[in-house]
């Protein structure tokens, strides 16, 4: 049985992001309760979004680059041609045209391997290809040994684990997956950086108390960072005041 | 031809469900949708731990007595039966305790666990499973898939650092999760982790 629900792909993924208004998303919901095939979607799509977002750490960490693979790629290539070439064979094709093809193919793409690789050494991460502002942010940077031994004697406020510090889930979910970066990585230019977007986006105190820890552990950004504590110290809510306040002090005690 | 009858017997609109193999109502069809109202009543009620299962509990109960009521008039399909059963039982459970919580955002993570995933392992797994699968897909597609869900970017900041079009970062995303899906439909593995 296949479900011929209409944009029905788009449909799940919006209503995994709650991206859908009321009526459609009340008749798409009818709809998977029955449908046998879009609940198994809606359930695969809703898993794999919250594992990135909750477990991205595992699911985003690239592995060191093998030499050999290139191997894992042809091979995956490999089982892909021989369905087709099952294909091929079933419909009639000839046999030694459609092998000679295979190999041929396979001695053309090992060739233009070796090729782009000895004429041009590619990145050793990611974190190369990505625009500088951005380069902070891939995880290979955050395990440098040094950066890491640099921010330890740095100032650091904990982040609150239990603390809901918002109502608005969309910025706590941000916030959520910034936590690990600032508080388990101790990455602060890459934490800060996030921040700032949300700093902008959403105006919200505690993203900015926690810009202003990360700012000044920067020294060129340190000015940025008092500015921004002192304007938290007249802060409505008190935990926060008394942060800022906190990180001031230990500012002015660290120029001491 | 049997598309057109079949509209006008159930006189569908264009842009809805034209597959209506309507199952049979009845305790065996219940009990298999157990799983979706428990999801169902997560995502929708922000129902947590105790009270999703006594919500869920009570639902099926509600819906295992009244099945027989079922008649399907007016082409109502049985999902919406169920579901009107649902949000009727979590409307009383609101009231009951003189608070009312709907969901407005997606669903976060940490909520997750004991209700979509059955405990951190099942998720750890998870995502052992899915770095396997993103490592055969091109890497345009697994930088967006992170920026956006991991990292939490929205869909403009993701096209401003990568110097793409916007619609081509929501192309990336969309495409990136269907490919996903199909690697994953190849996997044995990852049956015995959806429903």
């Amino acid at each position: 049985m296949s479900c011929n629900y209409s944009g029905r792909d788009e449909t799940v993924l919006a209503y995994v992001r709650q991206e859908l208004n009321p009526e459609a998303q009340e008749a798409f919901e009818a709809h998977y309760f029955v449908c046998e095939e879009c609940a198994t979607e809606v359930l695969f799509y809703e898993k794999t979004v919250l594992t990135m977002q909750g477990q991205g750490g595992i699911v985003f960490t690239r592995s060191k680059q093998s030499r050999f693979e290139w191997l894992v790629t042809m091979q995956h290539f490999i089982n892909r041609w021989s369905e087709s070439l099952a294909g091929a064979l079933g419909s009639g094709g000839s046999i030694r045209a459609v092998a000679g093809y295979a190999v041929l193919v396979v001695f053309l793409s090992a060739g233009s391997f070796w090729l782009i690789k000895a004429t041009n050494p590619s990145p050793r991460s990611s974190a190369e290809k990505l625009p500088s502002a951005f380069a902070t942010l891939a995880p290979e940077t955050t395990h440098n040994p040094s950066l890491q031994k640099k921010s330890r004697n740095k100032i650091h406020l904990d982040w609150p684990r239990d603390l809901k510090m918002t109502n608005d889930l969309a910025l706590q979910a941000r916030l959520d997956a910034i936590q690990p970066i600032y508080q388990v990585q101790r990455d602060y230019e890459a934490a800060g950086d996030s921040l700032a977007f949300l700093a902008d986006d959403f105006s919200g105190e505690s993203s900015k108390l926690f810009l202003a820890v990360c700012l000044s552990n920067q020294e060129e950004h340190e000015s940025e960072a008092i500015a921004l504590l002192e304007t938290l110290k007249n802060s409505r809510i008190s935990s926060y005041r008394e942060r800022a306040i906190e990180v001031l002090a230990l500012l002015t005690k660290d120029d001491e | 031809m049997f598309l057109v009858r079949l509209k006008e017997q159930h006189s569908l609109r264009v842009g809805e469900a034209i597959s209506k193999s309507v199952p049979q109502v009845d305790a065996d069809w219940i009990a298999s949708r157990r799983q979706l109202v428990k999801y169902y009543l997560k995502k929708k009620w922000c129902i947590d731990g105790g009270d999703l299962e006594e919500v869920t509990q009570d639902t099926m109960l509600a819906a295992f007595q009244s099945f027989g009521n079922y008649e399907a008039r007016n082409n109502a399909e049985p999902g919406t039966f169920l579901l009107g059963i649902a949000n009727k039982i979590a409307q009383t459970f609101f009231r009951k305790r003189g608070r009312y919580q709907r969901r407005t955002a997606p669903l976060e993570f940490a909520d997750s666990i004991g209700s979509l995933f059955h405990d951190q392992a099942e998720a750890n797994e998870l995502a052992r499973l899915l770095k396997e699968k993103l490592a055969l897909l091109p890497k345009k597609y697994v930088q967006v898939l992170e920026l956006v869900f991991y990292k939490g970017f929205k869909e403009g900041e993701v096209a401003k650092q990568l110097n793409l079009p916007r619609d081509k970062v929501y192309n990336y995303k969309s495409d990136g999760l269907k490919r996903l899906r199909k690697l994953c439909q190849k996997d044995p593995v990852f049956k015995s982790l959806f429903l």
